[in-house]
């Protein structure tokens, strides 16, 4: 961990009476992370990112390396949670995604109470806490001892942690929270206009998807209708009762139908 | 099934999965549903009467919409051979 200096400890008071939020730009630089402006560099990483999983993975790694500390292995993820998505996990190692997918699996964790009580939660030693059950146990198999989850402030329903975790007990203090906060508070900015591009990148990928698989649908219907001497609406029934009784999607159905008389697909061209 | 318990079935499904008439509309339409978002929320609210083919569409577009939903709490599933 990096030595305090007067200029960190002065905000820390500052920010412990606001959760850390928001830290200006100005403060940036008493944050132990580093030189140059985060702010930029993390609106630089959103623009560099094709998608916001890659833009996650650069700001977990960011923080793994701050946070690096000799004899002990220290993993950093990020995890996403977005209403009514499957939940981002990223992380700077292989181990640390696979701690956040038990928490995941257990609905419970550290980061997970982060992001939802939007406040720190910091773990000691797994070995001694209670707080937690059954994922306790699973953790403890992985060889993590401590870990840190703090809450990066988002827009709306969705909500989002950075996670640390430390194959040495009582490795996070007080000091690892506060500089845990400030890199949260300085993601955050990036990472809510990264959520936001992705809200509508998402928005005009679904509408594309719904295009292909209307034509598909309606191409199909047509073949039934000439296979079957049927209305429109008899084969519409069809193909509603072959994805409902099958449990496969609709459009999967209707492109079946299609390439079983050897018809591709149809794609809508749009220029965007 | 009457068109009143099916309709009411798929507001059901729909609260419970935190799902409105807006985001239920684009994947309804991708599969092939012919109503505006306006007469599917009404729908979705009882006050709109739809025949039985597009009560299904509207039926499979949400089921299809939820099986995407993240995924519940489940049992752990053991690969390894029995220890016990």
């Amino acid at each position: 961990m990096s030595t305090p200096d007067k200029a960190r400890s002065r905000p820390t008071t500052d920010q412990a009476a606001n959760h850390g939020f928001p830290i200006a730009a100005d403060d940036a630089g008493s944050v132990s992370v580093g030189a140059g402006s985060i702010s930029d560099e993390l609106q630089d990483l959103v623009l560099d990112s094709p998608d916001i999983a890659v833009f996650l993975k650069e700001i977990s790694e960011r923080a793994a390396a701050v946070f690096s500390a000799p004899g002990a292995d220290i993993h950093c993820a990020v995890l996403l949670v977005r209403p009514r998505m499957q939940s981002t996990m990223t992380g700077s190692s292989p181990e640390a995604i696979a701690m956040d997918e038990i928490q995941t699996r257990y609905d419970d964790g550290p980061c997970l109470r982060a992001a939802r009580y939007q406040e720190p939660c910091v773990v000691e030693d797994f070995w001694s806490d209670t707080r937690f059950g059954q994922y306790t146990t699973s953790i403890l198999h992985t060889g993590i001892r401590s870990a840190l989850g703090v809450p990066i402030q988002l827009d709306g329903a969705a909500a989002a942690a950075l996670d640390l975790y430390s194959t040495r007990p009582g490795e996070f203090d007080s000091n690892s929270v506060q500089d845990a906060l400030g890199l949260a508070g300085e993601a955050s900015r990036a990472l809510r206009t990264a959520v936001r591009i992705a809200h509508f990148s998402d928005a005009a990928k679904n509408l594309r998807l719904a295009m292909d698989s209307r034509a598909t649908i309606q191409i199909a219907t047509g073949i039934i209708m000439g296979q079957s001497r049927c209305s429109h609406d008899a084969a519409m029934t069809i193909l509603r009762s072959a994805s409902s009784s099958r449990n496969t999607k609709l459009s999967d159905i209707a492109a079946s139908v299609l390439l079983s008389i050897g018809q591709e697909p149809p794609t809508a061209h749009f220029d965007y | 099934m009457t068109a009143r318990t099916q309709q009411h079935s798929t507001w059901l499904a729909a609260l419970r999965a935190d799902l409105s008439a807006d985001d239920l509309w684009v994947h309804y339409y991708g599969i092939g549903g012919y109503l505006g978002v306006v007469e599917l929320d009404a729908y979705l609210h009882g006050m709109y009467f739809l025949p039985q083919g597009e009560r299904n569409t509207v039926a499979l577009a949400l089921n299809e919409l939820i099986d995407d939903l993240p995924e519940r709490l489940k049992a752990e599933f053991v690969h390894t051979p029995p220890l016990d």
